[in-house]
């Protein structure tokens, strides 16, 4: 076969590169990246549906490991228990759906003073080990918009960052670019919470002052500066603090409330309501409504 | 264009959808200690092993931009990682003792180092790096041993569905394995 010599394909490669770094630059300047994207559009149904299918494996699966111990059991004994091990996988399922969908029942309750929010799926994930986003079944249609804030009953997810009709992508607080303000529940210590890579699944709370004494297990919460996140909701607790070279960079190592290798349902904030105080997370509940949330929802989340 | 070449290319441009549905979908939930494989780059690579330097760069190109398009910033970056990865695992296929069936795994190795390196320089060069780069590297690496331990299992199939036949008296298993079966 006829191929081209390599000094040509290699000027055609540097053209191309120079073409790619030259858009990736540009794109990389657009705040919220590429806004329209078809693409994402067509993906939406197809990704619905293998998520529904994964979910059904997931589901047959954990069936027949249930039922491992009962090989010992004669075939009528085992037809019988089969049938009723379906049947209550199948009701124990509408339990753990009723449970969540209890739990952000309520936190929507609570919060409808001070936020209109929209329920979501989630729907896809980033295809690649560099990106934290998703992409969640609600779209323009539904009054989405950019810079939407993304919550779950748990805490703070991300951010709106692209919408199309039928669907958006939301950049999650792990994601290397998903920095938000930040502050220290107890001692109101201002800082940046960014996606931490060294420890996977973590955040790090940087900018901190180098006088800011904060202890293992306190509460970190948005402070509400830079305009995209309203004051007061859960970010995570402080696992340790650490210093990066010398005593002036020390950092926060934080653990975030949302388990986000587990988020299926969402909630997004389309409209906050201007009320004097944040009612959210119940800070105000009473002493057995603080144990009951706190055992539920954050079981180490001591309220201040 | 001869039915059986336009029936692969088909079966490519299938397989490489399928595959991207379920980097975004069922991937994600085979994480181990934070990295996921890369279902798209391995599939590139042995696009590469079978098609050569030009087939390997036009399926990286098109995967990585079809990747761009979907995280929606830094279009083009993994785009350019997906083509130089692909043309250079081609470009090595003519070189490599072909007779060794850990010759497609070690690519897959080396091929993910490359795409790696390729995507954190492209990063570097338009200023959107923020984080120390030895951390990333383990990255790099634990996802290419990922990759290269997934590709154990993708490799036979693959070829099954997509490789190029052998020139008419050249024997099947001087291409990595007899993956006929």
């Amino acid at each position: 076969m006829h191929r081209p010599p390599l000094r040509r394909n290699i000027v055609i490669l540097l053209i191309i590169t120079v073409l790619c770094l030259g858009f990736a630059r540009f794109t990389a300047s657009l705040s919220a990246g590429v806004a329209v994207n078809p693409f994402q559009e067509i993906l939406v149904p197809l990704q619905g549906g293998v998520m529904h299918v994964w979910s059904g494996v997931a589901s047959f699966f954990k069936y027949f490991e249930g039922i491992r111990h009962l090989q010992q059991e004669n075939a009528l004994l085992k037809q019988q228990l089969r049938e009723l091990t379906w049947e209550n996988n199948r009701l124990r399922e509408y339990v753990y759906e009723n449970r969540r969908l209890l739990r952000l029942l309520d936190f929507k309750e609570r919060n409808t003073r001070r936020f209109t929010l929209l329920g979501a799926r989630v729907i896809g994930r980033a295809p690649s080990n560099w990106y934290s986003t998703l992409v969640v079944d609600r779209g323009s249609e539904d009054g989405v918009r950019k810079n939407q804030v993304v919550v779950s009953d748990a805490g703070l997810v991300g951010r709106v960052t692209a919408v199309t009709s039928h669907s958006a992508r939301v950049l999650l607080i792990l994601d290397l670019e998903g920095a938000v303000g930040a502050m220290v529940q107890e001692s109101r210590t201002i800082g940046v919470v960014e996606g931490g890579k060294d420890k996977p699944g973590l955040l790090r709370m940087v900018h901190l002052p180098y006088d800011a004494k904060l202890e293992k297990g306190q509460a970190v919460i948005t402070s509400g500066l830079g305009g995209v996140f309203p004051r007061g909701i859960p970010i995570g607790k402080i696992l340790k603090m650490e210093n990066e070279g010398n005593e002036l960079d020390k950092y926060a190592l934080v653990q975030p409330y949302v388990d986000f290798d587990r988020l299926e349902e969402l909630f997004i904030i389309t409209e906050i309501h201007h009320v004097p105080e944040p009612v959210l997370y119940e800070e105000s509940a009473t002493e057995p409504e603080q144990a009951a949330y706190q055992d539920e929802v954050h079981p180490d989340f001591e309220f201040s | 264009m001869k039915a059986g070449k336009k029936r692969r290319i088909i079966l490519l441009v299938l397989v490489l959808f399928v595959s991207f549905v379920l980097q975004t979908t069922v991937i994600p939930f085979l994480r181990v200690g934070g990295i996921m494989p890369d279902l798209l780059l391995i599939l590139t690579i042995f696009t590469a092993l079978f098609y050569g330097s030009q087939g390997g760069g036009a399926v990286g190109f098109t995967v990585g931009l079809a990747q761009d398009l979907l995280v929606g910033r830094h279009l083009g970056i993994q785009a350019l990682s997906g083509l130089l990865t692909g043309y250079t695992v081609g470009y090595l296929e003519g070189k490599v003792y072909k007779k060794n069936p850990l010759v497609p795994l070690f690519l897959v190795f080396l091929g993910s180092l490359f795409s790696g390196a390729v995507f954190l320089l492209g990063r570097s060069i338009i200023g959107i790096f923020s984080f120390t780069i030895p951390l990333l590297w383990y990255d790099i690496i634990m996802g290419a041993l990922y990759n290269t331990l997934l590709g154990v299992f993708l490799f036979r199939p693959f070829a099954r569905l997509v490789a190029r036949p052998e020139p008419p008296g050249v024997d099947p298993v001087h291409m990595y394995v007899d993956y006929r079966g």
